[in-house]
C-alpha cells in the first residue's frame, strides 16, 4: 500500500467528524470517494494529507510514518488540489503551474521542469491562458489551473521507486462537461502509469466511468466500498443519499449508469438519514 | 504596460513580463544612484552633482584634479552621507518588510505600521530614551536598537497570537488586533512622554513624527547592520512567499516549512523595522505603498516584489527626506509629516479601488 490511513478519527466541536475510518491505496489505482454533504470526505482527504489533526489513527506514506518524511520529501510523493483554491495576489497562470515544481527545485534540470509545466497545462487544457492574471478566469478555468499545478507537482507518476499520489478535492466540481472527462482521464492515466489517485466526487456516474474503486461515505465513516457496479446500487442510493433512482449499463461494454429521479429528494428523507446513525 | 496578450503562447525564454521585471529593477536602481548624489547636493548648502560625485571619488581616494573646499567636504561626508545611508537602509528595509508581511498575511492591506511592528518598536525606544537605557546604556546604539528590536517583537508577535484562530490568522482579526496593539502602544508612548523631562521631550517630539536627523556615522553602523541583516533574511523567502499566496495548507503540501517561514519573517521584520524606528521614529506607509506599486508594475511574483519593493522604499525615503529637508529650509519638517501626507491618500485610494474590484 502506497497510502494509507488507520482507524483515522477527527473531532470538530466535540464531534467525531471522521469516526475510526481505515483506508489504503494502492499503486496503479483511482480510488473515489463518493457521499453526501457533510459525510466526511474532504476531512478524509485533509487526514491523508497530514492537515487535519487526527484525534487518533495514523498515516503512511509509501511505508513510512507520515511524519517521519520532512515537508519536501512528503511534496515530492503527493500533490493536494484542494476544493475551493485561493490565490491572494495577482499571479499568472503560468506562475501558479510554476509553483507545482517547487518541491524539486535544485533537483530537476531546466529541461524537466519544463516538459512537467507545459505538459500539465496542456493537459488541463489551460496553455491558452498561460500568460492571463488569475484573477481574470472563471471558477472553472481557475480551478483547470489548480489542477495543472498538482499535476506539475508529481508529472512523473513514479520517481526513485516511489510511487507518487494525487488527492483531488472535487476536480470536476465546477468544470463543464468535456473539461470534466478531461481531468479525470488525466487522473486515469496518472494511476495506469504507476501512480495512485483518490478523488471525491460528486457525480455518480463521473465517479462509475473512472474509478476503480469506489469508497461511499456516510455520517463520518465509509458505508460501502468496491468496484462501481458492485457498490452503485438503487438500495445505496435510497440508504445514503435517500433519493429513488436505478442502475442501468455496466455489461458488454455498455456504460454503469446511474438514473436518478431528483423530485423524490426532501429535507425529511435526508434528515431521517442522519438521524438513523 | 499590460500584463498579458491572452492570445499569445508562452514561451519562458521571451516571457515579456520577465524582461519588463528586469527592465523595472535596473531602471529603478539607476533612479536610485540619481537620486542618492541629488539628495546629497540638496540643502541648506547646495552642492551641484558634478561636485558631489567628486568630493566622493575624493574620499575614496582618487585625485580628480579639482579643488575642493574642506567644508564642502565636511558637510557631505559627516553631516550628508550617515542621513542618506540611513535613508537608503530605512526605505529599503520598511520596503522589503511591507512586502513580506504582506505576502505573509496574503494580504495588500498589511504594513510594519499597521500591524504594530513600528509602533512596539517606537515604545522601545522611547522607553530607552525617557528611562535613562534601561541599564544598557553602556551598550550606547546597539542597546537602543536592541530594545526597539524587543518592543517590535513582542507586538508583533502579541498581534499574531490575537489574531491566529484554528490554525491560521483571521486577517479582520490580525488589522482589528494592529489597531489595538497601535492604541496599547499609544498610552505607553504617552505615559512615557509624560515622565520625560524637557530636554528629552525635544528630542522626542522630532522623533516621534520620523526624522533621520539624528544619523550621526555611530549611530547609523549598529541599525545598518541589523537592518541588512534583516533584508538577507526575508530575500531568500521570495519562493515560499509566492506558495504562500495559494493559502497556508497548500504551501504546506508544496513543501514549504509555513511556520517556520513565518517565524523567521516575522523576527526579520522586527530587527529590520526595529532598528531603523530606533533612529528614525515611526515612519509611515512606505512598507505598505512601494511593494503596492511594484505589483501594480510587474505582478506579483516575490523574486520581483522583494527587491523591487526595497529599491522603490529606498527611493521613496530619500526623496522625502530630501523634501523634508528643502521644502522650509534652513528649518525641517519630520519625515513621517512627508511620507503620511502623500501616503495616506494613496492608502484612501487603494480601499476604493480594491472595493471595486473583482476580490
Amino acid at each position: 500500500m502506497t497510502l494509507a490511513g488507520q482507524n483515522l478519527t477527527v473531532k470538530a466541536g466535540g464531534r467525531a467528524i471522521l469516526d475510526d475510518v481505515s483506508l489504503e491505496l494502492a499503486a496503479g489505482e483511482l480510488a473515489v470517494i463518493v457521499g453526501p454533504n457533510g459525510a466526511g470526505k474532504s476531512t478524509l482527504l485533509r487526514s491523508l494529507s497530514g492537515e487535519a489533526k487526527l484525534a487518533t489513527g495514523s498515516v503512511s506514506l509509501n511505508g513510512r510514518k507520515l511524519n517521519a518524511w520532512n515537508t519536501d520529501a512528503q511534496a515530492l510523493q503527493r500533490a493536494v488540489l484542494p476544493q475551493s483554491p485561493t490565490l491572494a495576489f495577482p499571479f499568472r497562470v503560468c506562475d501558479v503551474v510554476e509553483l507545482g515544481r517547487y518541491p524539486h527545485r535544485g533537483l530537476a534540470n531546466p529541461q524537466d521542469h519544463r516538459a512537467a509545466i507545459d505538459g500539465a497545462m496542456a493537459a488541463a487544457d489551460v496553455t491558452h491562458l498561460a500568460l492571463r492574471d488569475c484573477r481574470t478566469l472563471s471558477g472553472g478555468e481557475l480551478h483547470r489551473v489548480h489542477f495543472a499545478r498538482a499535476l506539475a507537482q508529481v508529472w512523473s507518476p513514479l520517481a526513485d521507486g516511489r510511487t507518487r499520489h494525487l488527492l483531488l478535492d472535487e476536480p470536476t466540481s465546477s468544470l463543464d462537461l468535456s473539461h470534466q472527462g478531461m481531468v479525470l482521464a488525466r487522473a486515469k492515466t496518472f494511476a495506469n502509469e504507476g501512480g495512485a489517485v483518490l478523488a471525491i466526487l460528486h457525480d455518480l456516474n463521473l465517479a462509475a466511468a473512472f474509478a476503480d474503486r469506489i469508497l461511499v461515505m456516510h455520517n463520518a465513516r465509509i458505508a460501502a466500498e468496491g468496484k462501481p457496479a458492485d457498490v452503485l446500487t438503487v438500495d445505496l442510493l435510497r440508504k445514503v443519499w435517500g433519493v429513488e433512482g436505478k442502475v442501468v449499463g455496466g455489461e458488454r461494454g455498455e456504460p454503469l449508469t446511474i438514473i436518478v429521479k431528483h423530485n423524490s429528494a426532501s429535507p425529511e428523507r435526508t434528515a431521517h438519514l442522519r438521524a438513523a446513525e | 504596460m499590460t500584463v498579458a496578450d491572452a492570445t499569445q503562447t508562452y514561451d519562458p525564454a521571451r516571457d515579456p513580463l520577465k524582461i519588463w521585471r528586469r527592465a523595472t529593477l535596473s531602471g529603478l536602481s539607476v533612479a536610485l544612484v540619481i537620486a542618492t548624489v541629488l539628495a546629497l547636493g540638496a540643502g541648506a548648502m547646495e552642492i551641484p552633482a558634478t561636485r558631489v560625485i567628486e568630493i566622493l571619488l575624493q574620499a575614496m581616494g582618487i585625485d580628480t584634479g579639482t579643488n575642493i573646499e574642506p567644508y564642502e567636504t565636511a558637510a557631505l561626508m559627516s553631516v550628508r552621507l550617515p542621513r542618506i545611508l540611513l535613508a537608503l537602509a530605512c526605505g529599503a528595509t520598511l520596503g522589503i518588510a511591507g512586502a513580506s508581511l504582506q505576502a505573509l498575511f496574503r494580504n495588500p492591506l498589511a504594513d510594519p505600521t499597521l500591524i504594530g511592528v513600528a509602533d512596539g518598536a517606537a515604545c522601545g525606544a522611547v522607553a530607552w530614551i525617557v528611562l535613562g537605557g534601561l541599564g544598557l546604556a553602556s551598550f550606547g546604539a546597539w542597546g537602543l536598537i536592541l530594545v526597539a528590536f524587543v518592543g517590535g517583537l513582542i507586538a508583533t508577535a502579541g498581534v499574531m497570537l490575537i489574531a491566529r484562530g484554528e490554525g491560521r490568522i483571521d486577517v479582520a482579526t490580525l488589522l482589528l488586533a494592529g489597531l489595538a496593539m497601535k492604541a496599547l502602544s499609544g498610552a505607553v508612548l504617552g505615559y512615557l512622554v509624560f515622565l520625560a523631562n524637557d530636554v528629552q521631550m525635544r528630542s522626542l517630539t522630532f522623533w516621534l513624527l520620523g526624522s533621520l536627523g539624528g544619523a550621526t556615522w555611530s549611530t547609523i553602523v549598529p541599525a545598518v547592520i541589523m537592518m541588512g541583516i534583516s533584508v538577507l533574511l526575508l530575500a531568500p523567502l521570495a519562493r515560499p512567499f509566492d506558495a504562500l499566496a495559494l493559502g497556508e495548507a497548500e504551501a504546506g503540501h508544496l513543501g514549504v516549512k509555513v511556520e517556520r517561514t513565518k517565524r523567521i519573517a516575522v523576527a526579520a521584520v522586527a530587527l529590520g523595522v526595529g532598528a531603523g524606528t530606533a533612529l528614525t521614529g515611526v515612519i509611515g506607509f512606505v512598507g505598505l505603498v512601494a511593494p503596492h506599486i511594484i505589483r501594480l508594475i510587474g505582478g506579483a511574483d516575490h523574486r520581483f516584489v522583494l527587491p523591487g519593493s526595497a529599491l522603490l522604499g529606498a527611493l521613496l525615503i530619500v526623496g522625502a527626506d530630501t523634501l523634508a529637508r528643502t521644502m522650509v529650509a534652513p528649518a525641517e519638517l519630520p519625515i513621517g509629516v512627508v511620507t503620511s501626507a502623500v501616503g495616506a491618500p494613496f492608502f484612501f485610494w487603494l480601499l476604493r479601488s480594491r472595493g471595486s474590484a473583482k476580490r
